[in-house]
Formats: C-alpha cells, structure tokens, sequence
C-alpha cells in the first residue's frame, strides 16, 4: 500500500531532480560557452603573438644577415685600405704618384690613419694601369697581409694581385656561411667562401639607389632553401680618380653600422656582397615558435577544459547537497503536514464497536479534514444511533418473548408439582394455548418487520379499488369491535383507484382498525373513512374516541416496540409493533401516515397513498 | 410467609399465586406500578417479587422510592431484560436477588425461601429447637427421630414460629404473615392452626414446644427455657382453644 509521505516524497524528488537538471544543463551551457569565448580570444592573441614572433624572428634573421654582409663589406675595405696603403708606402713613387700623393694630401687632410685610397686603373679616368694609392699607415692586425703585399715584386699591384691578396684574406675560416663579394678587382672570380659553393650570379638591378642592400630567396638547387642578402657598398677612391658616380649627398651616411665613413668626396667603387644562409635555421626559431605557440593553446585548451570539469563537478555537488537537504526537509515538511491526518488515523483506528465515539480535538485538524472529521462523526452518530436501536430492539424483542414464555412455563411448572382434576389441567392447557396464540402473534409481527427490514423493496403493484378494499377490511372487524361493545362506521366514497399492493394496504387498514379497537373506550365509536385523493390515489381515515395520544409521544409511536399505554400490555397482544409495521408498509406504497390525537378524545390516522 | 407479586402479565401472575400459595406462601397481588406501591407501604411483606417493565411507575423507580423512603423489605428483581447491565441496575437500586424469564417455578422458590431466610439472620437452611429439626429448603419437620408430616399452611405457622423462636408472635403477626388480602378477616384461623400443629409437634413428646402467652399471642420455646414450660402444655392446650370458642 503506498504512503502517502512516500509517494509525496517520490512526486517531489522526480520535480526537484528535473529542476535541477535544467539548472544544471543552463549552467553548463552558459559556463561552456563563457569558456569556449574566453578560450577562442586566448587562442587569438596567442596566434596574434605567434605570427608577432615570426616576423620578429625573420627580422632578426634578416638583421643579422644584413651585420653579416656589413661586417663583410667594412672588412673587405679595411683590408683593400690596408693593401693599397702598403703598396703606397713601399713603392718609390712616380711623378704621377708623387703629384697624386700631393693632391692626396692636399685634398685629404683629414683622413683618419685607417683609411686606404685605392684607385683602380680600369676604370681610373687617368687610365694605363695606374693605381694610385694614398696610404696613411696604421697599424692593423693585418701584419701578415702587409708583409705578403711587402713582396710584391714589381712594386706595383695589379688588379689580380688585389683580388688574390683580398681572397686570401678572406680565406680564413671565420665565415661558416657562404658569401660571394663581387668587385670590379674581381670581376671575374668574385670572392668566396671556404667550401664546395655553386657561382651566385651578381643581379645588381633590384638594388634602389636609395636601398644598399635586398633580401631574395634565389633558387639554388645545391644549397637547399636559402636566403641571400646583396649588399653594395663602395671602396673609396680618392675624387680625382674620377671614378664611377657622381657624388650622392642626399645618402645617408654611414650605411647602417659598418662604420663612420666620411664620404665627403662620393661614393666610389661598389661592391657587391651577396650573403647566403641557409633557411633552416629561420625554420627552426620558427618551429620553436610554433611550437611555443601548440604549447600554449595546449594549455589554454586543457585549462578550459580542466574549468569546465570543475565548475562541472562544482554543480553537481551543489545539486547534490541541494538535493539532499530539500529531500531531508521535504520528509520532515511532508511529516509536519500530515500530522493532522494521523492524528485523524489514529483516532479512527481508537474507535471499536464498544466505543463508536470519534475522540479528537478539532482544534488538531485542517481545514480539509473537517468534512472529513464532520461526515465521520455524524456517520459515527448514526451508526451508534442505529446499533443502540438495535440492541434496544433486541432487548425489546426478548422481553417480548420472554414475558409469554415465563407464563407459560409458569403455569405449566405449577400444573405439574402435584396431581390435578381433570378440569384444572383443561384450564391449565386452555390458559397454554391463550398465551401460545399471543406468542405466535408476536413471533409473526417480529418476522413480518424483520421480512421488511431484509426485503425492501418487495411491492407488487396492481390496479386496486381502496373503496372496495376498505368495506372487506370493515366487514371483518366489524364483530371484534362489536364484541368490544364499539360501533364501527364507515364512509366510503368510491371508486378510489390506485397502483398499489392490495394486501399490504388491507394490512395497514387491519392494522389501523385493530389499534383502534384496542385503544378505544367501552362504548366508543370507530370511523373508517376512504375517499379519492386530490390528485389520484386515496386518502384512508382511521377515527377512534380512545384515550389519545400525548403530542410528544405522537412522533414516537411509529417506533418499534413503542406503546403509547404501557399498561395496556398486560393483554400481552400489543408489543407495539403494529404502527411501526404500517409505518412500513405504507413508505412502501409511496404514501405517508399522519396522526391527529387529542387527549380523551380520540385519534385518528390518515394514510396518503399516490395513484 | 406473605409475599407481594408486582407483575402485569396475567398469565403469569395467576400461575404465580397458585403454585406461591400451593408452597404455602400468602400471596399478594399488583398489577402495576402505583398499586404495588400502595401494598408494599401498608403491608410488611416478607419478601416482594418485582417485574421491572410495569405500567404506570416502573419497578427500578419503585426500589429506588422505597429504599429511599425507608422500606427495606427483600425484593426481588423478576424481569424479562437479562442483560448484565440490567442486572446491575436492578442491584444498585436495592433488589436483593434477581431472577430472569422465563424461570423454573423451583428456582424462584428456593431464591424466596432464601431471602426469608436472610430477613431472619439466618443462613443454616436448618431451625433446629430442642430435638425439633426444620429443614427450611425441603420443608420438612421432624422432632426426634420421628418426621412429622405437615400441610403447608401448618408448615408455614411453624417455621414463622421457629423464626421467631423464643419470643413472642401475635396473632396478627400471624395472620398478617401467613394470609393474604383475600384471606377471612378473622384471626380464629390462626388459633385454629397452632392446635393442628400442637396435635403434630408436641402430642405423644415429654416437653411441649408451643406455648401460649395469654393476652399476647404464641411462642415456639427457644432453645434455654425447657424446664419452666414442662407443667404448661396441657393448660395452654385449654386456653389455646378458647379463642376459638369465642
């Protein structure tokens, strides 16, 4: 059998498990998608910064490429500056060298000990193949490359001379990477790095008057990926060597870190430097950047992850908890709530057969267990009303029976103690028979009303004259009442036509004729009237002139065993059941009974019956 | 001894009185509840049998006015309600026994000789007076080893007498405790009865039992004054006779 806390409980749970799982699934949602949001900003700015660092890392690739190809550049000056001031110093000079040493000085008060003028004869607008030197001896750690320039042997440096003596330089083994100077000393095998290196062609045209140097990634099969840098830059040459360019005072000066170079008098021979590295090297910071960068969104994707699995767990404890708590109190709540039916269950479950009362105070009740309470109680009421009736109607019953059966028993006791005549035990068997007849009549009633009371609705309905009815139910009593010394009259106005059970309508007028003559005066009148009702059916009228019937008995002579006259009984024919049969009979007609008395006058009962 | 009978059922009271009377009871009659009232006030019953149910004025209101007004005959409830709590009620109110109908005619008359019995502080069904045995239950007599046969009328005079043993009874103490209303007025009876008796009792013994005070009534001698009354029988038998010569 289901509780009722139970079950409320249950309703309750399924509510509250479905509430907070919405809860949660909101929460969730929400929660993901703040977490995706910030996640997808984390990954854009890492991406931002990773692209940021890519750049960054091929600028100072670039950077270094472009220091490389300077430092290259500014080294194969000072080393031309060294060779040419060699040559200068230890050659008897010419006429022409004396007078170009002359102009040298003249022009060039101001060169700092480092410097080396070379002029190269091919495109030397003095033209021969004069090289003219201007050579301010400094100290360098070239010693070797001045000792070796120290034994030229005619004295006089050509071209290819330079260019060995400047490969030579260059053949040291301090630059890894390739690099490929081109000159016009060295047109013809440009300078080189150590090593197996494939010919770079010189491609001078991307270089801008105002760029020194460009960036291109030359397809070079042997090499692999690379980058090559070409810078130019310039060997002086002092200005009356006429050489190449006219002077270009809108650059700037210096050229990006290869050295304070006045170039007060133009630019000179250029030199092309092209710079090679290999790219891998690029691709390995940006690998690592990249790397550094899957690291990060790694993170950032296990840290949104490792939220979402703590906020997760975070609701679902809270869900926990809250479920548990509410479930705690709801059973308590429900059990605060259903006090009052208990207190109702218990105080049914109090009530026996013995105790038919319903002990509760009221005051413990809800507003909807009053009806409850109220219905009990008047069905309780009832029920006590109708089992004291009962037992009354027991107690009556045997006292009934009981009373004859003591007579008899009485008398026959008496009769059998000693021999009697003849007579005396005909009068005892006479006096037997007199209160066996009261007993049978008495058992017959009681069967009747207990027939009635198993049997309600036993009517048989046929069309019946009450008129007619009522002269046979007169001529029957008609010699009891004489033989009581009353007159019994009748006024019959018929025919009064009805549906009804004829011998239970004669049995209510029997019933109503007897009473009267038993209640009657000696000397008294009986009226028996029957006239057609208002609107169909028959009204009946028993009249006597009796004693009458006190106004507040007048409602309980209709009951069992109920006598008006108490002291009447002593013929032991009346156990009052007679009314309480016609009573009967007529509600099952569907009629009523009416009584009028007044007290020393008389009674009379009218029976309504419908058609 | 008298007993008073309120019941209203006809057969039984007439099968009632015939078979009290036949046990040698006087019994009275009422057939409700203001009769026996009236009876019960003016008569001292030995014992009243009362039907509860009556008309008029029932009978536990009956008890009750009567213990209440100082009437403490034995009653006994006789009535057709056999529940318990009737019979508590009946008890509460005063009755003495109680007894449901339908009953044996036996049980009824074993019950009132008890309860007369009772009236007289005694419970040994036995009266004995000298070498005189009355078996009160049995109703039989003996005196010695001889067992006298008595009529009930005379059997009721004796043991009003040995009830009374030692003292002295008045003819109307007699006549008004062994007749009843229907009854001749005349307490001749009486004198008439104590010689039937004093034929049966004390004719052919040493000491007679039944004595004579004259101008008093009759006494049946208690158990400590055999030797006074031993010359008296003879006188007494004479004077006994002259009241109802009268």
């Amino acid at each position: 059998m289901p509780s009722l806390r139970r079950s409320l409980i249950a309703y309750f749970l399924v509510l509250l498990g479905l509430a907070l799982l919405s809860y949660a699934l909101v929460i969730d949602r929400f929660a993901h998608e703040t977490l995706r949001a910030r996640q997808e900003s984390e990954t854009k700015r890492i991406e931002q910064e990773h692209d940021r660092n890519a750049v960054d890392a091929e600028e100072k690739f670039n950077d270094q490429m472009t220091v490389q190809a300077r430092t290259l550049g500014s080294e194969l000056r000072s080393v031309y500056q060294a060779i040419t001031e060699e040559a200068q110093q230890r050659r008897p000079l010419t006429p022409e060298q004396q007078q170009a040493q002359d102009i040298q000085k003249r022009v060039q008060p101001h060169f700092s000990t480092l410097m080396i003028v070379l002029a190269l004869g091919d495109i030397n607008p003095l033209g021969s193949a004069n090289i003219m030197l201007a050579v301010t001896v400094h100290r360098s750690s070239r010693e070797h490359l001045l000792r070796s320039v120290w034994g030229w042997p005619t004295g006089t440096p050509t071209n290819n001379l330079v260019a060995e003596r400047l490969r030579k330089s260059f053949d040291l083994s301090e630059h890894p990477d390739y690099f490929q100077i081109h000159t016009n000393l060295t047109q013809n095998r440009p300078i080189r790095s150590k090593g197996e290196h494939p010919d770079l062609a010189l491609d001078p045209a991307g270089l801008l008057e105002t760029n020194d140097h460009r960036f291109d990634d030359p397809d070079a099969p042997h090499l692999g990926r690379v980058r090559r840098i070409v810078y130019r830059t310039y060997l002086n040459t002092p200005n009356f060597f006429g050489m190449g360019r006219p002077p270009q005072p809108g650059r700037p000066a210096g050229g990006g870190g290869v050295g304070a170079f006045p170039r007060s008098n133009g630019d000179g021979q250029p030199v092309y430097v092209q710079y090679i590295r290999k790219l891998s090297d690029l691709d390995e910071q940006k690998i690592a950047i990249s790397e550094n960068r899957d690291l990060q969104l790694r993170r950032i994707e296990s840290e949104t992850g490792d939220s979402r699995d703590r906020l997760r767990v975070r609701v679902a404890g809270i869900a926990a908890l809250t479920f548990v708590s509410l479930v705690v109190g709801a059973w308590f709540i429900i059990g605060i709530g259903l006090s009052p039916l208990r207190k109702l269950a218990s105080a049914v479950s109090r009530v026996n057969e013995r105790d038919l009362r319903l002990v509760i105070d009221k005051s413990d009740l809800t507003v909807e267990l009053v009806p409850i309470h109220d219905k009990l109680t008047r069905s309780l009421d009832a029920l006590r009303i109708a089992f004291e009736r009962e037992k009354e109607a027991v107690a009556d019953i045997s006292h009934e029976l009981r009373t004859p059966v003591a007579g008899l028993l009485a008398t026959l006791d008496v009769a059998l103690r000693r021999p009697r005549t003849a007579e005396q035990y005909q009068t005892t068997l006479e006096e037997c028979r007199t209160i066996s007849r009261q007993l049978a009549h008495l058992v017959e009633r009681v069967m009747t009303l207990a027939y009635l009371d198993a049997d309600p609705a036993q009517v048989t309905r046929l069309e019946t004259d009450a008129a007619a009815l009522a002269e046979g139910c007169a001529a029957v009593i008609r010699p009891i009442s004489e033989s009581h010394q009353l007159t019994l009259r009748t006024d019959i106005d018929g025919p009064a036509m009805l549906a009804t059970d004829p011998d239970k309508l004669r049995e209510v007028m029997i019933n109503l004729l007897h009473n009267a003559v038993e209640y009657n005066r000696p000397g008294g009148e009986i009226e028996l009237r029957v006239h057609p009702g208002k609107g169909g059916g028959a009204v009946v009228e028993v009249a006597d002139t009796g004693i009458g019937i006190e106004p507040e008995v007048q409602t309980k002579i209709f009951e069992r065993f109920y006598r008006a006259d108490p002291s009447r009984t002593q013929t032991g024919v009346h156990a009052g059941l007679g009314l309480a049969i016609v009573k009967e009979y007529v509600n099952r007609l569907g009629g009523t009974i009416a009584v009028e008395s007044q007290l020393g006058r008389g009674t009379t009962f009218r029976v309504t019956l419908p058609a | 001894m008298r007993i008073l009978l309120i019941e209203d059922q006809i057969p039984l009271i007439k099968a009632l009185r015939q078979g009290l009377e036949e046990e040698g009871f006087a019994v009275d009659t009422a057939t409700d509840g203001e009769e026996g009232d009236a009876k019960a006030r003016t008569t001292p019953y030995d014992v009243i049998v009362l039907d509860i149910q009556l008309p008029k004025v029932d009978g536990l209101t009956l008890l009750k006015r009567w213990r209440a007004g100082g009437i403490n005959t034995h009653v006994l409830m006789l009535t057709a309600r056999g529940t318990t709590e009737d019979k508590i009620a009946g008890l509460n109110s005063g009755a003495d026994d109680y007894l449901t109908k339908p009953f044996e005619l036996d049980e009824l008359l074993a019950r009132l000789r008890a309860l007369i019995r009772r009236g007289h502080q005694k419970k040994d069904p036995f009266i004995r007076v000298h070498d005189l045995t009355i078996d009160t239950a049995a109703r039989s007599v003996s005196r010695g080893t001889k067992k006298v046969s008595l009529t009930p009328r005379e059997y009721a005079l004796l043991e009003f007498l040995a009830f009374h043993a030692g003292t002295v009874v008045t003819r109307t103490m007699i006549w008004e405790h062994l007749y009843d209303e229907y009854d001749e007025n005349t307490s001749n009876v009486v004198d008439v009865y104590i010689r039937y008796l004093r034929n049966k009792i004390d004719k052919g013994f040493e000491n007679a039992l039944i004595m004579t005070k004259w101008g008093e009534g009759y006494m049946l001698r208690g158990p400590d004054d055999l030797g006074t009354a031993a010359e008296e029988p003879a006188a007494e038998t004479a004077k006994a006779e002259k009241p109802k010569k009268k």
